[in-house]
């Protein structure tokens, strides 16, 4: 069984460096061409926008639910809206999810 | 075997994100490698300075803390959990999405943000119910392809 999970950690590390690694081995250093460059403009907004409605609504798995979780995501938002410090963003977000839990 | 599968669609976001850091990455190939091995989804998004470029030294320094802190917290998790109990109460899985939000904010005033953000999101939840893990990230990739069209 240790063998087995080893070898698992193993080759999940190589799946890893190897996305991580290939983008960099073959176009790093200079400029991008011009049309890739015109895509990777805005990958950011677009993946992190994914992350976090995944991470929001997401139970695992494959179902997806509005939840406590998405309480909490709300007041961050509103958070964020107000300018606030981003602890408090982040601490908002648990502490609404935590009551929404406990209540519900 | 099924689980190095499973895991590397999760990680197939790495593709994408490797590319866009490239530019900003130093020439020599094992320097830009090595470098590269340090892209996280939260390292990632911090280090990005303008729409083609990112902070390496940035990125790579937040990824050691995070490490660091990642071990950490589970060493303290497997020795404080039975005490903490479910730390779902505590809303703690309210965190990561929270903060990945406050990122996001950030990246929203850049010309065609919103509309690529939202279609990345809409990609990813229409995806979450019929694509394995990962695999709907991965995808919202292709919202930026709206950038072609102006």
């Amino acid at each position: 069984m240790s063998g087995r999970l080893w070898t698992t950690v193993g080759g999940l590390a190589v799946t890893a460096f190897a996305a991580k690694a290939v983008g960099p081995i073959f176009l790093g250093g200079r400029e991008l061409p011009a049309l890739v460059a015109r895509v990777t403009r805005l990958l950011a907004p677009a993946l992190i926008a994914a992350l976090v409605a995944v991470d929001t609504l997401s139970q695992g798995g494959r179902t997806l639910a509005i939840d406590a979780r998405s309480a909490g995501l709300a007041t961050a938002a509103a958070a964020l809206a107000l300018r606030a410090n981003i602890v408090i963003v982040v601490l908002s977000a648990a502490a609404v999810t935590a009551l929404v839990r406990a209540l519900g | 075997m099924t689980a190095i599968v499973a895991g590397g669609l999760i990680n197939l976001r790495f593709v994408p994100m490797g590319i866009a850091v490239a530019p900003s990455l130093p020439h020599g190939l094992l320097s830009r490698t090595a470098r590269a091995l340090a892209i996280i989804d939260t390292s990632w998004a911090i280090a990005r300075r303008g729409e083609h470029s990112y902070d390496i030294d940035l990125m790579v320094g937040a990824s050691v803390v995070q490490y660091v802190t990642w071990v950490a917290g589970t060493v303290t998790g497997v020795l404080l959990g039975p005490v903490l109990g479910d730390t779902q109460a505590l809303g703690f899985d309210a965190i990561f999405p929270a903060f990945m939000l406050a990122l996001l904010a950030g990246e929203l005033h850049r010309p065609g943000a919103k509309a690529v953000g939202v279609l990345g999101a809409a990609i990813a939840i229409v995806l979450t119910p019929v694509a394995p893990a990962g695999v709907p990230v991965v995808s919202a990739a292709a919202a930026t392809l709206l950038e072609l069209r102006r």
